[in-house]
């Protein structure tokens, strides 16, 4: 047993394991590689620092000892004009306000009338209120963005790993679920992604087209699938292949399948929609291909085998 | 402490405003996350930093820091997350049955497949129940007793035993198809 446990800690692990050693090491494993954890979530270490740096010019302006009574009087006038205007800033730019979803997707309007469809698993934090001159927003997992358009006030927002997406007033899907990439598929008007720490990955992105941006790499390509499928309260395949019925069908309940070539390929007709659960739409596709086997490996995995026939 | 360290102390010590922007370029981020993991509200995590940040300024002149800034800083954030807890008598949901592990995605949706055991083992942690990642990490990382979370979340330390239990055996029940 660890010498770096806890006295609890260690009665704990015993009374989890019952005395099974396997038990008791998978235990330990878990523990040790948990050091590491950190909530995946970035704070703004530059507007707190500005924030900072106001509030104690603010606090230690000297007071004044010089000068008539009126000019003493005025400057305190300014100092509390001042004081006041800076509370009202702080106060609306630190107003924020985070949704965060687990199993069904949420709404959200902004101030400025930007609406967000956000995923399953995913968080979005975002002010109550906008400043004159610029939109932020910060987003972990997946939504889909529509822009109020805005020329004077772009609207960004901020994903992990100082991966930043900027726009005017437009419509697009971000997907930053994955640990080394992030996916943004415009749908319509133009999109800027990039990472703010190396100039070199920024790309501008049009409708139709997906940015991809990962530690070292930038690219778009064209795209054509449902990508939206996630929103949408329901969906029809009409003889697509199964594998790109199963991408749009595990995108939309959160769940992935892994096909095996022989059933890549099957052509198949199925509507699905919201109120299904995966095992009915599952379901479904058995029914067209008796030959087909749908095997549940975890609880987000399952491996397609078999023929079409 | 190292040189580093010494410089900012030195420099608290001469009301240089510089060392401010090197404070928060070293320490912010990792002290929002180190409160995060203990009140899950960014917005307070970040307040509780200012304030922090705000109690070194004022003692610059005096302070004498013996351990090191980092964690001086830590432990002063830490104290201030508990205390908002305590005043806020901040509740979480009651989730304290483990019916239905089989049901709850592995990590979200991410592709659990693909990532390394320590990420995956974040990624669940990610996913606890709010009330049971804060137990959780209030042991595993700021190695308090149950006595003392039970103290700063209001409840029993029966109940901390509960919670750390379930984390856990949420962890290996998620992670066994992982685990070699």
């Amino acid at each position: 047993m660890k010498k770096s446990l806890t006295q609890e800690q260690k009665s704990l692990f015993e009374s989890l394991s019952q005395n099974d050693e396997a038990t008791l090491r998978d235990l330990e494993q878990i523990w040790d590689n948990s050091a590491s954890y950190e909530p995946k979530i970035t704070f703004n270490k530059d507007a707190a620092y500005g924030k900072f740096m106001k509030d104690i010019q603010t606090k230690d302006a000297p007071a004044s000892t010089s000068g008539s009574i009126g000019t003493v009087l005025l400057r305190s006038a300014i100092a509390i004009a001042a004081a006041v205007a800076l509370f009202l800033a702080y106060n609306s730019m630190f107003s924020y306000k985070t949704i965060k979803t687990t199993d069904k997707i949420d709404f959200a309007t902004l101030a400025d009338g930007t609406e967000i469809w956000l995923n399953k698993h995913s968080e979005l934090r975002y002010p109550r209120s906008f400043a004159s001159d610029a939109r932020n927003v910060s987003l972990k997992g997946e939504a889909f963005f529509d822009v109020s358009k805005d020329d004077s006030a772009p609207f960004t927002v901020e994903l992990s790993n100082d991966n930043l997406v900027t726009v005017l007033g437009t419509s697009f899907n971000i997907n930053d679920r994955f640990k080394t990439k992030v996916e943004v598929s415009v749908s319509e008007g133009k999109v800027n992604l990039q990472n703010t720490d190396d100039d070199q990955l920024s790309i501008d992105l049009t409708e139709g087209q997906r940015g991809i941006l990962k530690a070292d790499e930038i690219r778009s390509e064209d795209f054509e699938d449902n990508f939206l499928a996630w929103k949408d309260t329901e969906m029809s395949f009409n003889g697509e292949s199964l594998e790109s019925i199963l991408k749009d069908v595990g995108t939309f309940y959160g769940v992935q399948f892994k096909l095996d070539n022989a059933t890549v390929d099957c052509p198949l007709t199925i509507a699905v929609d919201r109120d299904m659960n995966v095992s009915d739409a599952i379901a479904g596709i058995r029914k067209t291909f008796s030959s087909i086997k749908i095997i549940k490996t975890t609880n987000t995995l399952y491996y397609v085998q078999g023929s079409c026939e | 402490m190292e040189q580093k360290e010494l410089d900012i102390l030195k420099g608290l010590n001469n009301s240089d405003e510089r060392v401010i922007r090197i404070l928060f370029d070293d320490y912010y981020e990792y002290l929002c996350k180190s409160i995060y993991r203990v009140v899950p509200d960014a917005s307070v995590a970040e307040d509780i930093v200012q304030e922090v940040f705000m109690e070194l300024w004022k003692k610059r002149e005096s302070i004498q820091i013996t351990t090191s800034i980092k964690a001086y800083l830590r432990r002063s954030a830490l104290n201030r997350a508990l205390n908002y807890l305590r005043k806020n008598k901040v509740r979480f949901e009651e989730e304290d049955q483990i019916p239905d592990l089989g049901s709850q995605d592995a990590g979200g949706q991410t592709n659990m497949e693909v990532m390394e055991l320590k990420d995956r083992i974040h990624s669940i942690i990610d996913d606890l129940p709010e009330r049971c990642r804060l137990i959780f990490g209030m042991s595993r990382f700021e190695e308090m007793s149950y006595k003392e979370i039970a103290a700063a979340l209001d409840i029993s330390a029966k109940t901390v035993e509960n919670q750390m239990s379930k984390a856990l055996k949420i962890l290996r029940v998620r992670l066994e198809p992982y685990m070699t």
